[in-house]
């Protein structure tokens, strides 16, 4: 078969009386049976900031997999009314529909979910309940409770501005104990619930390759929540990158993003032959 | 009754036109009162992705072509583009938005963005929506940058109306404010933002500057300095300019005498709703659209109603 150039279809997905929208990467070989769903952040649309999960999907399908960048339902080009989600109860419903769909009209057998801040929690939710997911990549996503990442991104602030400008800081924050003693609820219950479930369930069968960035604030978040929960070490990886990735503000930042997920994505789908299926 | 977008099972599919014609067939969503169809169209000059919204019963004769502001306001203001579309094929009335080259679906790389390459793929969409046997008008839409965008293409298109939200007008002044921002966000995050005199020096050096994950070329920074949107002859018969920030008021003011002297007849509306003042701050701020939702409501409102007046 003469290998083609990828072609994009967008697409509704009809779930909950609604349609979430995306758009499907057909590679040029369209046996494939590897699908890739890609998602941002929830206040943003599937084609991420940029367009860089346009260029990731595009480089998906020319290494041979489908490609699935999904709106939220109410967001982007999905119909129905915008939704303030909660980070404890994320829309799932439209992750699992978008892998119904993808297995259903396509070769589709196996699929591997990746998505950014509050996407990744999403789809890490998601995962347990699709058995044909076995990995999920969590790019830069906070994993705390809501109100202790509110915390924890102005003590990350805080310890910036401290880096800058010390001396002003020292004096009108206190020293660091007193900072401890600010930041909320004892550690023991900064970890979001619905994330410590979801990767617990997950690990059991799934691999989770965790992306984030060393001036992030949901860095330490991810950090404390790994030391708290000690998941079984051979089936997560983490990669801490310097400087920032959360909200891809920098040219930079998308471009190692799409380079480290779509090379996690081939080895992924390369590792495991579809046969499984 | 409720929608359907249905795809054909993977039992039909054998080779790649198989599965891309399968796919297809859940391109399109069929609503109560309006039809949503998602596209990728091929033009001249490369590509742009487009979502028509054409109500299901008699059409008004005024089809609105959206016209997306710059950079990240894109995606920020698209919630508004996409709730007033639908608002809009409701009340009748054919609606096309489209993104492009460099933006979002349509693909393509940003540094290659220009304004003129912006008002080239609205040309080239208004050509698409004029196709449409229903619309007998056309009406470019605006906000921001947008808002530019329409008024140089409405005058090559010869467009019956324009409706202009929270315009901004000096295209290069808009960029200013966009490298203002840059500079600010990166005092702010601890990352050192360059000086604001800086980053203008390194475009009109002929460099290129990372805004905020955006790369802007020197030639996309000189091209909207020289630019005066409102110049274009000839200007629409009608135009509606909605001030959605109170602190564009002036600009708005501005704009409406000009348009006024070129013998359009304009209506000057007021959005009301929460998130008014930080309309249009150029700031990339990621608010979920929902916090905006009586504001967007009230524009999208004030625009129909004028539009119902006029066509």
């Amino acid at each position: 078969m003469v290998s083609r150039a990828p072609v994009e279809v967008p697409v509704y997905i009809s779930t909950a009386g609604e349609g979430v929208a995306g758009v499907v990467t057909v590679p040029g070989e369209p046996d494939a049976q590897v699908g890739v769903i890609l998602m941002a952040g929830r206040a943003r649309d599937r084609t991420h900031r940029n367009g860089m999960w346009v260029e990731a999907a595009r480089e998906l399908a020319e290494r041979g997999m489908y490609a699935l960048r999904l709106d939220y339902p109410g967001v982007g080009n999905s119909t129905g009314d915008p939704v303030v989600f909660d980070l404890e109860r994320p829309p799932t419903f439209a992750v699992q529909a978008a892998a119904r769909f993808l297995l259903e009209h396509t070769p589709v057998r196996r699929v591997i979910l990746a998505a950014t801040c509050f996407g990744g929690r999403v789809v890490l939710d998601a995962a347990p309940e699709i058995p044909e997911v076995d990995a999920v990549a969590v790019i830069a996503s906070p994993v705390y409770a809501r109100g202790a990442t509110v915390r924890t991104r102005l003590r990350s602030l805080v310890r910036r501005a401290r880096r800058r400008t010390p001396q002003v800081v020292e004096s009108s924050m206190g020293n660091r104990a007193q900072q401890q003693r600010e930041v909320g609820p004892p550690v023991e219950q900064r970890v979001s619930p619905a994330f410590a479930r979801a990767l617990t369930g997950f690990l059991r069968r799934g691999t989770v390759y965790f992306l984030y960035a060393e001036n992030d604030f949901v860095t330490d978040e991810l950090r404390f929540a790994l030391e708290q929960l000690r998941p079984d070490a051979s089936r997560y990886r983490l990669d801490v990158l310097p400087g920032d990735l959360h909200s891809f503000r920098s040219l930079d930042a998308q471009r190692t993003t799409i380079d480290l997920v779509v090379s996690w994505c081939e080895r992924v789908a390369a590792e495991r032959p579809v046969a499984r299926v | 009754m409720r929608p359907r977008a249905q795809a054909t099972p993977r039992s039909a599919v054998s080779d790649q036109a198989s599965v891309v014609a399968a796919l297809a067939a859940a391109s399109r969503w069929t609503a109560e009162r309006h039809v949503e169809e998602q596209a990728f169209v091929e033009t001249e000059a490369g590509r742009i992705f487009t979502t028509a919204f054409r109500p299901r019963g008699p059409a008004r004769a005024a089809g609105f072509l959206l016209c997306h502001s710059f950079a990240w306001e894109q995606a920020e203001l698209y919630a508004l583009e996409l709730l007033f579309a639908r608002t809009a094929a409701v009340a009748g009335f054919p609606v096309l938005s489209f993104q492009a080259t460099g933006y979002g679906d349509a693909g393509g790389d940003f540094a290659d963005v220009t304004l003129e390459t912006m008002v080239r793929d609205a040309v080239a969409a208004a050509a698409l929506l004029a196709s449409w046997e229903e619309v007998q008008n056309l009406v470019p839409v605006g906000a921001r940058l947008g808002a530019s965008v329409a008024a140089m293409m409405a005058s090559r298109v010869g467009a019956s109306g324009i409706a202009l939200w929270n315009p901004s007008l000096e295209p290069g002044r808009y960029l200013d404010g966009l490298l203002k921002v840059k500079s600010m966000a990166g005092m702010m995050d601890g990352a050192g933002g360059a000086r604001l005199g800086a980053l203008k020096a390194e475009l009109l050096a002929g460099g290129t500057v990372d805004l905020i994950g955006h790369p802007l070329t020197a030639a996309c920074y000189r091209e909207a300095h020289a630019s005066d949107p409102l110049a274009a002859a000839p200007v629409p018969a009608r135009a509606l300019l909605v001030a959605v920030n109170p602190a564009a008021r002036r600009q708005v003011d501005r704009a409406s005498e000009r348009l006024s002297d070129a013998g359009a007849t304009v209506r000057v509306e007021d959005a009301e709703g929460e998130g008014r003042s930080a309309f249009g701050l150029g700031m990339p701020l990621s608010g979920h659209l929902a916090t905006n939702r009586t504001l967007f409501e009230d524009i999208a409102r004030r625009t129909i109603a004028w539009a119902e007046e006029s066509w």
